[in-house]
């Protein structure tokens, strides 16, 4: 077990994962593919346990048929013995390039040690790869807001995740707040299943649209997915309130009211415009944040990209700089499913090519065009979805911050006026934001966006950097550290 | 296949019905449960919050493991969960047990 050696390691099975194990097993590399969830398609794929329900319906999955088109190839592949998948994994630590063998050592332990016999099994505890593709996605962005640590306030993501992979309506009341287009998914969902959604609250204003039509006219059925979802909330009669947030949140030990009010441009609450929703549930969702732990791990140069989120940067063939080591998918910009796919494949190609196998030119540039009028889409998108300048103005001082350590805003402001911190890696530091269970994944980018409001100046990339690096991608054993055997100083 | 009997958990001693393929995190929420951990700090109430195995705001015991991620984990016939039952009791179930105990309270 602890001698397996692939010419490509892909983390990650979510669109771009599976794409790029998938093309890349097709032109004769040996593939080990990583995944922490217990079947493939990720997050946006994601889907009852198949082994338990066996196929069901699919309402509301998009693009199902390349997802299932990509399945077969992976069990193809698998029966080939081509792709070796290796589900409920979870990468913690990838290991510096050993300079005999230009290869890499990936350490790895399961997603979870109780649970059904199956997903528990014994797995390797380390592979060894030439290349390395990350594909590690990510999950929905959180601006803290009063109350938003009671029960039954979720991430929009979760909601949708409860629907899609457990067949769980999150409660019966629901109202779901931030912005972007994802929050139509999540309500119509709910709505689907039978919750009744009070509200779709979205900060931005629809006119933001106007401008970026083009872009989005390059994507048609982006088009067809927004009217689709205009029919279902006409409906189920979901009232869509945009310059709208969710001003606080009320409860003893759960949820039990929100109230909303009207914002300015910047995102500055308008007086007089509150408005209270009894509910027992609420998911919030400002965008995504990409997981960037593995990227930055292997000192993969980061820049923070229009919608403010810290990314990967790769170039125009989904290189990242670092010798042998390609990203794709929400880590290089967050986009969506079908531009990831493309990217997992070009990685695949690029990685392959680099390998010294023959590629089709052809390919590669028609990949490019494609991720480049998605990347368009997305970047109109992004534009007319921003997180609220003003936002930080939200905060209470007793507002939790880091839901982990508690620490709340009232905390931050202390660490900046008493104790000097300037940064977000400071107020880190002097205030332990980001230092708990999460490593700062759910309060990351709010701290960042505290520590530059507290200075009066734009996030910096060095802001974000700070709350994405981390030393383990995941919390491990320490008999999984001391198994090391000080092979490795971390 | 399973019956209805045989998909049960065992809650800090309550049995705890699931779903095929639903999480544990899902099966409490099934429940009307919303919580099962109290923080550090504040002893402050928590359940599902990402809902995708990132946040580690659910954290439970099953079967003897500890920290496990109810919203990962999938439920199984005879698994263990233990909470430490202290929000468990002040939340869901106290309350249908108040209301069931005070139902005249009710026309107030």
């Amino acid at each position: 077990m602890t001698d397996r050696v692939f010419d490509i390691g892909v983390i990650g099975a979510g669109p771009a994962g599976l794409a790029a194990a998938t093309a890349a097993a097709s032109v004769g590399l040996s593939v080990v593919l990583i995944d922490a969830g217990s079947q493939p398609g990720g997050q946006y794929w994601r889907h009852p346990d198949e082994q338990q329900v066996g196929e069901t319906d699919h309402a509301g999955h998009h693009d199902w048929t390349t997802f299932t088109t990509m399945r077969s190839a992976l069990h193809t592949a698998m029966e080939a013995g081509h792709i070796t998948y290796l589900p409920d994994t979870q990468l913690w630590l990838i290991d510096p390039v050993k300079e005999a063998t230009a290869r890499r050592t990936l350490r790895l332990t399961n997603s979870y040690t109780a649970g059904p016999e199956q997903h528990i099994a014994r797995r390797p505890t380390e592979v060894t790869v030439d290349q390395l593709i990350l594909c590690p996605g990510g999950y929905d962005r959180q601006l803290p807001v009063p109350g938003w640590d009671l029960p039954g306030v979720m991430a929009a993501g979760g909601v949708q995740a409860l629907l899609k992979g457990s067949r769980t309506v999150a409660g019966r009341r629901a109202i779901i707040a931030g912005t972007g287009p994802f929050l139509l998914p999540v309500a119509v969902g709910l709505a689907e299943a039978g919750a009744e959604v009070v509200s779709i609250c979205e900060a931005g204003a629809i006119r933001n649209w106007l401008p970026h039509v083009a872009a989005a006219a390059q994507v048609p059925s982006k088009g067809l997915e927004g009217a689709q979802y205009a029919a279902l909330m006409a409906k189920h009669r979901i009232p869509y309130r945009s310059r709208t947030i969710i001003r606080a949140i009320h409860g003893e030990t759960s949820v039990e009211a929100v109230t909303t009010c009207k914002v300015d441009s910047s995102g500055t609450p308008i007086a007089g415009t509150e408005r209270r929703y009894e509910v027992d549930v609420v998911g919030l969702g400002w965008g995504f944040t990409p997981s960037l732990e593995l990227p930055v791990m292997v000192g993969a140069q980061t820049r923070r990209d229009v919608d403010g989120s810290l990314v990967a940067v790769v170039d125009d063939q989904q290189r990242s700089g670092i010798p042998g080591v390609y990203i794709a998918g929400e880590a290089t910009g967050v986009g969506g499913a079908s531009m990831a796919v493309a990217e997992g494949k070009l990685a695949a190609l690029t990685a392959a090519a680099d390998s010294g196998r023959p590629i089709s030119p052809r390919d590669v540039s028609r990949l490019q065009h494609k991720i480049k009028r998605f990347r368009g889409f997305a970047v109109a998108m992004h534009t007319a979805h921003p997180v609220p300048e003003a936002w930080t103005g939200w905060l209470e001082p007793e507002t939790v911050v880091c839901r982990c350590e508690e620490v709340n805003y009232g905390d931050l402001c202390t660490a900046h006026e008493e104790l000097q911190a300037d940064d977000a890696r400071t107020l880190k530091l002097v205030a332990r934001p980001g230092m708990g269970w999460c490593q700062g994944r759910v309060c990351g980018y709010a701290i960042a966006g505290i520590a530059a409001s507290l200075c009066g100046r734009e996030p910096s990339e060095e802001d974000l950097r700070s709350q994405g690096k981390r030393t383990l991608a995941s919390p491990v054993a320490l008999s999984d550290l001391a198994a090391l055997n000080n092979e490795i100083h971390l | 296949m399973n019956n209805n009997d045989e998909r049960l958990m065992d809650c800090d001693g309550a049995p705890l019905p699931y779903e095929p393929g639903q999480s544990i995190g899902a099966a409490l929420m099934n429940a009307g449960i919303t919580s099962w951990r109290t923080t550090r700090k504040d002893g402050k109430p928590r359940g599902l919050f990402c809902g995708i195995g990132v946040c580690y705001d659910c954290l439970l015991t099953v079967d003897g493991q500890v920290n496990q991620r109810a919203c990962v984990v999938p439920a199984t016939s005879g698994a263990k969960i233990e909470t430490g039952g202290r929000v468990l009791k002040d939340t869901a179930i106290q309350k249908e047990t108040d209301k069931a105990a005070r139902p005249e309270e009710s026309h107030d």
